[in-house]
């Protein structure tokens, strides 16, 4: 197709779609008036029912808990995908996953860049674990907590190296952890299936509300999300941090 | 007339991202732009879920039963913003895998289909 013929058939679809918007934005509720019922009935009983504060974290782990497990396979496929991708340029290179030879990034950091990036994991560290276990108090949870605590392998990276990093995150281990967190999301639904007759069915115990551990299955399934989304997303950077590697070349025949 | 320019803006951003993908010359910047009318939902369906003056649906500070907003769209925003980070990340990977391949970057130079 021509760039020109390209360019008139996106103005028509656009034009199109502009007309479709307008109609669907007229039909809408006025701005700033959410009309419910769902979001409200789950605002009012949510809190009594599985004693917890964040709705959202009510809906995500257990009302629609089902979905969620739905989403985290999407983010687990999709890993598995870039590892599947980006490792199939890497086998013809002996030298996996720490190459003796010379390797971009590995040049002297100096102390203040790594001194910084101690502190920079410090801080990142505590965060991450304050709202990844937090999901059913405050604004936090599983998602949130396991992305902000991946940081740290971005760090490690950044402050200390390639090496350092592929040293201390080996694929193998962070491989097993990624599907132990996948897999006990859905062992958990099964579980509560044969147990209580319904998927997900929040079936331990509820806690008083604000507590540490509370909203029964809400807690466990969250620390599954942590572990999943935390070890998914290292693995992530790791590898795209393999690929920074170059390779040394052939030494010059004489 | 505020209704109208609350929902115009993640029709703009939709469009935007969708020129970009249209026009691009390099397979990075399409997967950004690609990011960006995805973004759009998220625009839009907090909007559609927003309340005047409410709160947000954690009721930690504040009592039960204050006036706050669909939580449910919040818990679809959540995931799908960690979730669409790992799909980018998957494409990406495909754009270095394309480069390595065919060293180039141009969706114009990677017409033909070759095994």
């Amino acid at each position: 197709m021509s760039e020109r013929a390209r360019t008139a058939m996106i103005l028509v679809s656009g034009a199109a779609l502009l007309v479709l918007v307008l109609f669907a934005v007229a039909g809408l509720p006025p701005y700033g008036h959410y009309p419910g019922p769902y979001g409200d009935v789950l605002n009012t009983v949510a809190p009594h029912e599985r004693q917890i504060p964040n709705i959202v974290t009510a809906v995500n782990f257990d009302y629609r808990g089902a979905d969620t497990l739905g989403e985290e396979y999407i983010l687990f496929a999709a890993i598995a995908g870039i590892a599947l991708v980006l490792r199939e340029d890497r086998k013809r290179t002996k030298d996996e996953p720490l190459p003796p030879s010379r390797v971009l990034h590995t040049t002297g950091r100096t102390d203040a860049i790594r001194a910084f990036g101690a502190l920079a994991i410090a801080v990142t560290v505590a965060f991450g674990g304050y709202l990844g276990i937090h999901a059913a108090q405050t604004p936090g949870g599983g998602f949130q907590g396991g992305t902000v605590l991946s940081g740290v392998g971005v760090l490690v990276f950044f402050a200390l190296g390639y090496r350092a990093f592929a040293k201390l995150v080996r694929k193998e281990p962070f491989e097993a952890i990624e599907a132990v967190g996948a897999g006990a999301y859905a062992a958990i639904g099964l579980a509560t299936l044969v147990a209580t007759g319904a998927f997900l069915k929040n079936a331990l115990p509820l806690g008083g509300e604000g507590q540490l551990f509370s909203a029964g299955t809400i807690g466990v399934i969250n620390l599954c999300v942590l572990v999943e989304v935390f070890a998914g997303f290292t693995l992530l950077y790791l590898e795209f941090a393999h690929e920074t590697r170059v390779e040394e070349p052939e030494p010059e025949q004489r | 007339m505020i209704s109208f320019i609350a929902f115009a803006v993640p029709a703009w951003i939709f469009v935007a991202g969708l020129y970009g993908m249209a026009t691009s010359r390099n397979l990075i910047h399409l997967i950004l732009c690609l990011s960006v009318a995805q973004s759009s939902t998220y625009v839009l369906i907090l909007e559609v879920g927003y309340r005047l003056g409410a709160t947000a649906p954690v009721f930690g500070d504040v009592l039960p039963g204050t006036r706050a907003v669909d939580p449910v769209v919040d818990a679809l925003t959540l995931t799908d913003i960690v979730v669409g980070a790992t799909v980018t990340a998957l494409l990406l990977a495909f754009a270095l895998r394309i480069y390595k391949k065919r060293q180039t970057l141009d969706p114009e130079a990677l017409r033909a289909m070759e095994g």
